[in-house]
């Protein structure tokens, strides 16, 4: 059982690279994104066709951590390209036409990769080398011990980001009241392109990691996962940080303990559905949320 | 509940319903069939008897191969076939009226020249055969009328033309794509390939409207009722205790264990292994149910490691097999591997788990790739194709391909729907790129025999050939 726990746990820190990305996005724009998933998988795929045919025009084949770097890069790329031509005319709607919008960005990108990447699952060795853990009975390969250590740093980061620097109080002023806080001098536009990108540059270090640790991915296989993410998200609360990574713990640990309990298939996606509603029936705005509405 | 609250209340409703969808949550349907219906029947598993008699060998007396259009034989029909109902051309089940055996039935499709079959095959979705897939089909049929010109039908020499559809990997767009092959592109017959459930559900529709289809993957027990339904490899019941056997004898594995995706679909063949393997004295110490579309199989791989089996068999699609596979592997467990008929028993599977699935075993309908047999498919995909390398997955389109020209040439009389239907229930059949087929009458699955392979340096090779037995 603390080995099932202990692997709970890295799949859970594995979701919170992508809650982490969400709920940045939700407390700058207040818009509810399940696209992460599919920025970070694009990212992911074009790095791996540089590595594996060269890079375009120079013939250079990435080496394994370039892999990642590229994801990073590229998936910031597009989500700032999200940001600009789809999300920011969405600003002043109510979020649930954000949501729809980022579907739409999601299958977008996924049948974009269907069509550049093919249909079979692409794999990678690990970015960051390939050696395991051994703790309390579970082994952790490489890519989820630095989901943990990324993940949590990221968190601190953004604690720092939001409670000590100027940029930071605009992006709280900003999710406060965008109108006043545009009157006041804040650069808004820049508050929701910051969102973007680092959520785009989130999302390509989880699927850089995630795809080795899952042994490939394909297509449409980390929206399924940012779906995952977003209850862990709603669970620690839409509005926080910390409580993402809360919520995805409790999420990756809800999963592996009732999947190695119950041997029917489906009954750790119950579970960790059940544990939504409950949360939401006794404090929806999340364990760590400070507010329940948008 | 606050006012300001029930949007974000309402998002989180609809995501939740996302997220069912998203993980596979899915919910029993049951179906009527009734008289013209075209329903497919409800999904229940038929409880297969691990005793059940293993068909599939060659009908004693049955010619050896002669060098034909790819090397098939057929011998003379059988006499007791049952009273054939009328081929239907896509009429629903009930409305035509039973004819004489003799009438050989409607022949869409069918020209003086050439006939015209449709392919079902999922080419996208959530368990798409690579894009590729079909260049096997065409190089076949393009060998016969190059090289062989043509088929002999019926006294005349005819080409085969073929219309694909992508049925998306959902049975519903299967169902709707099938309809088009019959009513618009007027296909004489149909070959469906697809995820099993998938496969029984457009199977049954299409034999409740009477119209020939050949069935690449074989559910479990096939009702002998569908007679416009031939399912050309092995029973998933009967196979359940192929590879128990297999496992247990050949391996001596006594600590064994079963991952298989959530579907009902699949249970008779899990139910027959596993009684199989406690018959022989040994014991399935992990049996688990997943959601195939999931990506994190950390928690089963800890618990597959934990169990002690030495031989697991994934009885799931290739994509969730390799990721399962890989972190397992990953965290240092690394049992024999085991794939049954037309799962991940390509190649292709060693492109994304290469390590993980080193020494795995495999059943397959067809020889490997490595295989000499098959030196004239390989020759014809170069022709055809210069461009490209051969690749095992055209073997099953031509493999196909050999059973589909059997089947016609064994016609007696004029080519209808009704006397290809009596054909193939006759059929005895060799392929060289396919197991043999025995047909007779009540026979719904001919195809009873699997070829063993063996993992080697990143490619299956052949350990056993075509087998029924262990």
């Amino acid at each position: 059982m603390i080995a099932q726990i202990i692997t709970g746990l890295s799949s859970g820190a594995a979701y919170a690279l992508v809650a982490i990305g969400v709920v940045l996005v939700y407390k700058c724009t207040r818009a509810l994104s399940i696209a992460q998933g599919e920025i970070g998988a694009f990212g992911f795929l074009v790095g791996l066709r540089w590595a594996d045919g060269g890079v375009p025009g120079f013939g250079w084949h990435l080496p394994r951590f370039g892999t990642l770097v590229v994801a990073v890069v590229v998936a910031a790329l597009i989500g700032l390209v999200v940001e600009r031509l789809v999300m920011r005319p969405l600003v002043q709607r109510p979020p649930l036409d954000g949501l729809i919008a980022t579907l739409g960005v999601a299958l977008v990108l996924a049948l974009a990769e269907l069509q550049i990447f093919g249909t079979a699952q692409q794999n990678a060795p690990p970015a960051v080398g390939e050696w395991r853990l051994r703790v309390l009975g579970a082994t952790l390969v490489s890519s989820r011990v630095v989901a943990v250590v990324v993940a949590a740093a990221v968190a601190a980061a953004l604690y720092v980001f939001f409670s000590r620097t100027k940029f930071g109080l605009a992006v709280l002023a900003t999710t406060s009241d965008p109108t006043v806080a545009r009157v006041l001098g804040v650069p808004v536009n820049q508050v929701y392109r910051f969102a973007w990108v680092a959520s785009g540059a989130l999302a390509g270090v989880a699927a850089a990691l995630l795809g080795p640790a899952f042994g490939g991915i394909a297509p449409f296989d980390l929206t399924r996962f940012t779906l995952r993410a977003l209850a862990g998200a709603v669970i620690g609360g839409l509005d926080s940080i910390w409580g993402a990574i809360a919520g995805s713990l409790i999420i990756g640990v809800v999963e592996a303990v009732v999947g190695s309990q119950v041997a029917a298939g489906g009954a750790d996606t119950v579970a960790v559905l059940a544990l939504v509603l409950v949360t939401l029936l006794l404090r929806p705005r999340g364990l760590f949320g400070a507010t329940a509405a948008a | 509940m606050p006012i300001r609250s029930r949007p974000v209340s309402t998002i989180v409703v609809i995501l939740v319903c996302l997220l069912a969808a998203a993980c596979g949550a899915r919910f029993p349907r049951e179906t009527a069939v009734g008289a013209g219906s075209t329903a497919a029947p409800a999904a229940a598993p038929a409880e297969s008897d691990p005793g059940v008699a293993v068909p599939g060998e060659p009908a004693p007396g049955a010619a050896p191969s002669a060098p034909a259009a790819g090397g098939a034989t057929t011998t003379a029909p059988r006499t007791a076939a049952p009273a054939p109902t009328a081929g239907g051309g896509g009429v629903p089940a009930g409305a035509a009226p039973r004819a004489a055996e003799s009438d050989p039935g409607p022949a869409p499709g069918v020209s003086a020249t050439s006939v015209k079959i449709g392919y079902l095959l999922p080419i996208t979705g959530a368990a798409p055969v690579p894009a590729s897939f079909d260049k096997g089909a065409r190089v076949y049929w393009n060998y016969v009328r190059d090289q062989l010109g043509g088929i002999p039908v019926g006294g005349q020499k005819r080409n085969v033309e073929i219309v694909i559809e992508d049925t998306q990997s959902d049975a519903n767009v299967g169902k709707d794509k099938a309809r088009k092959l019959i009513e618009q592109d007027k296909v004489f017959l149909i070959v469906v390939l697809d995820r099993l459930e998938n496969q029984q559900a457009i199977g049954a529709f299409l034999d409740a409207r009477k119209f020939p289809n050949i069935a690449i993957q074989a559910p479990a027990g096939l009702d002998k009722s569908q007679e416009w339904t031939f399912g050309v490899t092995i029973d998933h019941g009967v196979q359940g205790v192929l590879i128990a056997d297999y496992l247990v004898k050949v391996h001596k594995a006594s600590k064994l264990a079963v991952v298989h995706e959530n579907t009902p679909v699949l249970t008779p063949g899990v139910t027959a292994f596993t009684r199989q393997v406690e018959k022989l004295g040994a014991q399935v110490v992990y049996s688990k149910s997943i959601d195939g579309q999931n990506n994190d199989f950390s928690s089963e791989a800890l618990q597959l490691a934990g169990s002690g089996a030495t031989a697991t068999w994934l009885y799931m699609a290739p994509t969730p097999a390799a990721k399962l596979a890989n972190q397992a592997d990953a965290a240092g467990h690394h049992p024999v591997w085991f794939a049954n008929a037309i799962s991940w028993n390509f190649d292709l599977i060693f492109t994304v788990g290469r390590k993980a699935l080193a020494g795995a075993r495999a059943f397959s309908p067809w020889p490997p790739l490595s295989d000499p047999r098959t030196s004239t498919y390989q020759q014809e995909y170069r022709r055809q194709n210069p461009a490209d390398i051969p690749d095992d997955l055209g073997i099953v389109g031509w493999g196909v391909g050999e059973i589909v020209g059997g089947g016609l040439q064994a016609v007696q009389g004029p080519l209808g729907q009704n006397s290809f239907r009596l054909a193939m229930q006759n059929l005895q059949l060799r392929p060289t790129l396919w197991n043999p087929l025995s047909f007779g009458p009540g026979v719904r699955q001919g195809g009873n025999s699997v070829a063993i392979y063996r993992e080697s340096d990143g490619r299956w090779t052949l350990e056993r050939d075509f087998t029924s037995s262990i």
